[in-house]
């Protein structure tokens, strides 16, 4: 029992990172259908941001909050500088995968190329653990979950009960129809780069601060577990991401607590490819066909 | 010539043979069919494990450093047709669960997942190809087979690769530019349109994954056979895209093209980095590589498309634009119906 | 390959700049330029400068044989390479090797320790020697429960089975036994397993990632046991990435590192950390590496090409290779030298040397392995110091 308990603690803490920069992931892809494959990047550079100010004496919360803005900035840039254009210039999805991949690796090794191959860490005390319930957390880790819990809630409302959230939705859906009801197109795709931005921002100094290390490769090597549980909850579906991330989360928690912890990654991604064997679209998407990309 | 010039020539040369083999396989999935196979460069390594398994003698048989499954020690050219089979069936079980209706993103998404689980498995279960430290002393096959210095032996493997490349070249230029070819293309291009035909098109491609694998484990077999090592470090999921910048690069469904693609991007930008005048900081190097390899696949995906040395039939629209030009314009402000 | 004129002689380094292992390349350079530096400083070898030149291997086989084969074809004045750790060893010393060149590795693998490759060289201990060392030293220590921690790396994999092996013989409780995938984004399962068995002391080897996230997820389920580690602990990125983990103090309580017995005191080593202080445009933070046994070793390799050098007569690889063990190993009536001046001094007096270097006396056996004593050294003051020496026996013992 004190073993799956702490498994499931762990798995929480997990599924919160995951869950934020999933949902940044699958927003904006719901709304411009650009499979962001560079998301990683932008994780990785927000993250360095962080570094750069919690290391000349702001606190990590506030290099945090920072970090996410700047990072909305830096994908609202990738999209105005590379991606937006290649849609506008004719390029099938199929490519676009492959502009985002080539971008991503850009990014990555230019970062790499200033900051080299070492690792950083950001100065910030865990705090201490509490147990609740068998399940080990420290203050740090809490104030992650807490921090997931209200991005996710705000997520949801905005995108229910506002009418830019309206707009996004109706994007989603169809974008012809949603323009010809008077949705600004532009404006709305920019704000979900900027979301999604700011939210790969807040996951990857959460993420930095959970695995204590952090180089130039850490956020493009997370982002495969980040689009693992967007596309195991159907990619586009805020809720889905929100259930994948608890689904790898606890997977490959409570797998390195019972059986292999060597292997814990891999039991998450056979999860996902059993999903799609059974639910091609995910858990929870609709949008199961080929749509073209907006810009 | 000195022995040293010579050495890395034929280097040099092995390394054109091997990317330019591998760079057609990727060809005949992603350029030829339209497969975004990006769990490409396990193939390879399968091929290059398996080479060099069965070409060693059991993991004992060296002090026990280290621990791999087989070690049969069979002869020359059995370890490379090994490669083969093992780097096909491995396609046919990725293709199985991969090649379904899935969307092509989703596609792309799984093959990396593939990828990434085949280096944790190789990684973690030490038994099976030495985990991290990898399988090292696979003795070059031409070492026992002919009796001459070793400058002549491996020139000897420089033609045998040579060799190998120009046979891979007719078989595709036989596949590709046949009726069977077409149908793959057609695939590609319109996959309802061939299946209203009454073709089942999943089925063409696993056929050509099928094909691509067993070129990749060949190509991985040489490589191995040639460097006498192989580890994790050499096929972690981003060297994938080195091959697909090489099709992109030297033109999707052109089989010299890819040829000179994978000749300039895969042997020649690495090469040609490293002789910049950077000493100090050799990490630089490193990311630059890739930091170009990135750069010019955005460049020719935006100014030329179809590549260097285009496809020659080109009666379907490029396929890097939308099947419908009137979409893609459309998508500048708006999108495409959700049903496509 | 004859070395005549004044042109420079080469010395490679062959090692990860880039990849998983990137500190392996500016660790070796902290080895090589100051030793460039004081050689050329007392006047070069036989009239010619030496010349550090840095290779990126990227840290695997399928890098490293083109860049190894490039850097033989167009470098006619290589004399030398440090490198091919332990991630490209076995793929790229036997290309020097044919080339002719000399190599000193700083790789662990068993797979050297009876090499018959007459241009391999290798300073530093063998991983299973240093997994017994490790064992031993918990025995020394007095902690009886212990649990073992290896990432799945080569080098950690090179000791692990030692270690492990050396806690059963040495009749101590091995309360757990981990062998943990490297780089992971969390290790919180494994940890609160290790917490609860409850050992003593943990005697483990991972990279830097891999052992900070590690030790950080165990602080948090409370105190750190004691940590038996190896000559990787000392490196600098290691203890910056752990002290950004649980912090210096904690570290500096907690941490016995079992490296090779060099007394960091002599006048070899002094002499070393002078001429690195200097450096700083070739390696960045130079004094990052002072105690780096790896850099230490891989200094210590340079000076003795170049003394072997002088005592041939001759810059050219194969003739100086054979002298290698003639300048390092003692014999009747050699004077001991600490210094490359030195060295050159009396050789040139026509005398037999010793060179006795920064990382203590270097005596190669018949497969060209020196491998030394293990000593326990704790980092106290800004530096590290030898608490206890292990000896012999008490290592003997673990085997």
């Amino acid at each position: 029992m004190g073993v799956l308990m702490s498994a499931i603690g762990f798995g929480i803490v997990t599924a919160s990172i995951l869950a934020v920069s999933s949902v940044g992931f699958t927003l904006q892809f719901s709304v411009t259908n650009v499979f962001n494959l560079s998301f990683g990047s932008v994780m990785t550079g927000t993250g360095f941001i962080a570094y750069a100010l919690n290391t000349s004496g702001v606190s990590i919360w506030a290099s945090m909050a920072i970090g996410a803005l700047c990072g909305g900035v830096i994908s609202v840039a990738l999209n105005w500088l590379i991606f937006g254009r290649f849609i506008r210039h004719g390029i099938s999805r199929f490519g676009m995968v492959i502009v985002t991949i080539a971008t991503g690796l850009i990014c990555d090794n230019t970062i790499q190329a200033f900051v080299g191959p070492t690792f950083y860490a950001y100065n910030a005390q865990p705090g201490k653990a509490f147990n609740l319930a068998g399940m080990l957390l420290t203050g740090q880790e809490l104030i992650i979950i807490v921090i997931a819990a209200v991005m996710m809630t705000a997520t949801h409302v905005g995108l229910k009960s506002t009418r830019l959230g309206a707009a996004m939705r109706g994007l989603s859906v169809n974008a012809s129809l949603a323009r010809a009801c008077g949705v600004p197109t532009r404006r709305v795709v920019a704000v979900a780069w900027f979301a999604s931005g700011v939210m790969a921002g807040i996951g990857s100094v959460a993420l930095f601060l959970d695995t204590s290390t952090f180089a130039a490769t850490t956020g493009s090597q997370f982002l495969i577990m980040v689009i693992a549980a967007a596309v195991l909850g159907g990619v586009g579906s805020a809720e889905g991401a929100v259930v994948g991330a608890l689904v790898v989360g606890l997977a490959t928690e409570i797998t390195a607590a019972y059986w292999n912890p060597e292997l814990k990654d891999v039991v998450a991604f056979v999860v996902l490819i059993l999903v799609l064997l059974v639910r091609p679209q995910g858990m929870f998407s609709q949008l199961s066909s080929e749509r073209t990309a907006v810009g | 010539m000195s022995a040293a010039t010579q050495l890395y020539l034929a280097t040099v040369s092995v390394y054109i043979c091997v990317n330019v083999i591998a760079s057609w396989a990727l060809d005949i999935q992603f350029g030829v069919t339209g497969v975004l196979n990006f769990s490409f460069v396990v193939f390879q390594a399968a091929g290059a494990y398996t080479a060099a398994i069965l070409s060693l003698g059991p993991s004992s048989s060296s002090g026990g450093f280290q621990r791999y499954v087989g070690g049969w020690r069979l002869p020359f050219p059995v370890p490379i047709i090994g490669a083969m089979v093992v780097g096909a069936v491995l396609a046919g079980v990725v293709g199985l669960v991969s090649l379904r209706r899935l969307r092509s993103d989703y596609q792309a998404m799984v093959m990396l997942v593939v990828s990434v689980i085949a280096t944790i498995v190789a990684e973690s279960q030490t038994g099976l190809v030495n985990g991290v430290a990898g399988i090292s002393l696979v003795a070059n096959p031409m070492v026992s087979l002919i009796h001459a210095t070793r400058q002549t032996q491996i020139w000897i493997f420089v033609l045998f690769c040579v060799f190998c490349m120009a046979l891979v070249g007719v078989v595709m230029y036989a596949t590709v530019y046949s009726p069977f070819g077409r149908v793959l293309r057609a695939v590609r291009e319109n996959d309802r349109a061939i299946e209203a035909l009454g073709r089942n098109a999943n089925r063409h491609r696993m056929q050509a994954f099928v094909i691509g694998g067993a070129l990749a484990g060949l190509s991985g077999a040489l490589l191995v056979e040639f460097i006498g090592a192989w580890a994790p470090n050499g096929w972690f999921y981003p060297e994938t895209f080195v091959f697909f910048t090489a099709v992109i690069v030297g033109g999707r469904g052109s089989l010299t093209g890819v040829a000179v693609g994978a000749a300039l991007v895969g042997v020649g930008v690495q090469q040609a980095v490293e002789y910049l005048p950077i000493t100090l900081n050799p990490s630089v190097i490193a990311s630059l590589e890739w930091i170009i390899t990135g750069i010019l696949t955005l460049v020719f995906l935006w100014t030329r498309p179809q590549g260097l040395l285009p496809e020659r039939r080109r009666r379907f629209p490029t396929p890097w634009r939308s099947d419908a030009p009137e979409l893609a314009e459309r998508s500048a402000a708006t999108k495409g119906d959700e049903r496509g | 390959m004859a070395h005549s004129g004044s042109g420079s002689l080469v010395v490679a380094i062959f090692h990860a700049y880039s990849g998983p292992n990137a500190a392996f390349g500016p660790e070796a350079a902290a080895g090589c330029f100051p030793a460039e530096k004081l050689i050329n400083a007392a006047g070069g070898v036989l009239g010619h400068k030496i010349v550090c030149d840095p290779t990126d291997s990227k840290g695997d086989p399928a890098d490293a044989v083109p860049a190894a084969n490039r850097l033989i074809a167009s470098t006619s004045s290589l004399v030398g390479v440090l490198g091919g750790g332990s991630d490209t060893a076995t793929a790229v010393v036997p290309l020097f090797a044919q080339a002719n060149i000399p190599v000193f590795s700083t790789t662990g693998q068993a797979s050297f320790d009876h090499s018959t490759s007459p241009y391999f060289w290798r300073i530093l201990s063998p991983d299973p020697a240093q997994g017994g060392a490790m064992a031993a030293a918990a025995k020394k220590l007095g902690l009886t429960r212990v649990a073992t921690v290896f990432g799945n790396d080569s080098s950690a994999q090179g000791s692990a089975p030692a270690a492990i092996a050396g806690v059963t013989k040495l009749h101590l409780h091995l309360v757990t036994n981990q062998t943990i995938a490297i780089g992971q984004l969390s290790y919180r399962s494994e940890v609160q397993k290790l917490a609860s068995a409850k050992p003593q002391v943990i005697i483990s080897e991972a990279d830097p990632q891999t052992s900070a996230t590690y030790l950080s997820e165990l602080r948090q389920l409370g105190t750190i046991p004691d940590l038996i580690t190896d000559p990787v602990s000392q490196e600098p990125g290691w203890r910056k990435a752990v002290i950004g983990a649980i912090g210096a103090s904690n570290l500096n309580a907690r941490d016995y590192a079992v490296v090779a017995y060099a007394p960091l005191t002599t006048l070899a080593y002094r002499t070393y950390t002078a001429a690195l202080k200097t450096i700083g445009k070739q390696v960045s933070q130079p004094m990052q590496w002072n105690s780096d046994l790896y850099s230490v070793a891989d200094y210590d390799s340079v000076v003795v090409m170049a003394l072997a050098m002088d005592m041939a007569h001759s810059t050219s690889p194969k003739v100086y290779n054979t002298f290698i063990p003639k300048v390092t190993n003692p014999s009747a009536g050699a004077v001991v030298v600490h210094t490359y001046a030195a060295g050159k001094v009396a050789l040139a007096k026509g005398k037999r040397i010793q060179y006795v270097g920064a990382a203590g006396a270097i005596i190669f056996d018949r497969w060209h392995n020196a491998g030394q004593g293990f000593a326990i050294e704790r980092y106290k003051n800004g530096n590290w110091a030898v608490s206890s020496v292990l000896s012999s026996a008490e290592i003997k013992a673990a085997f």
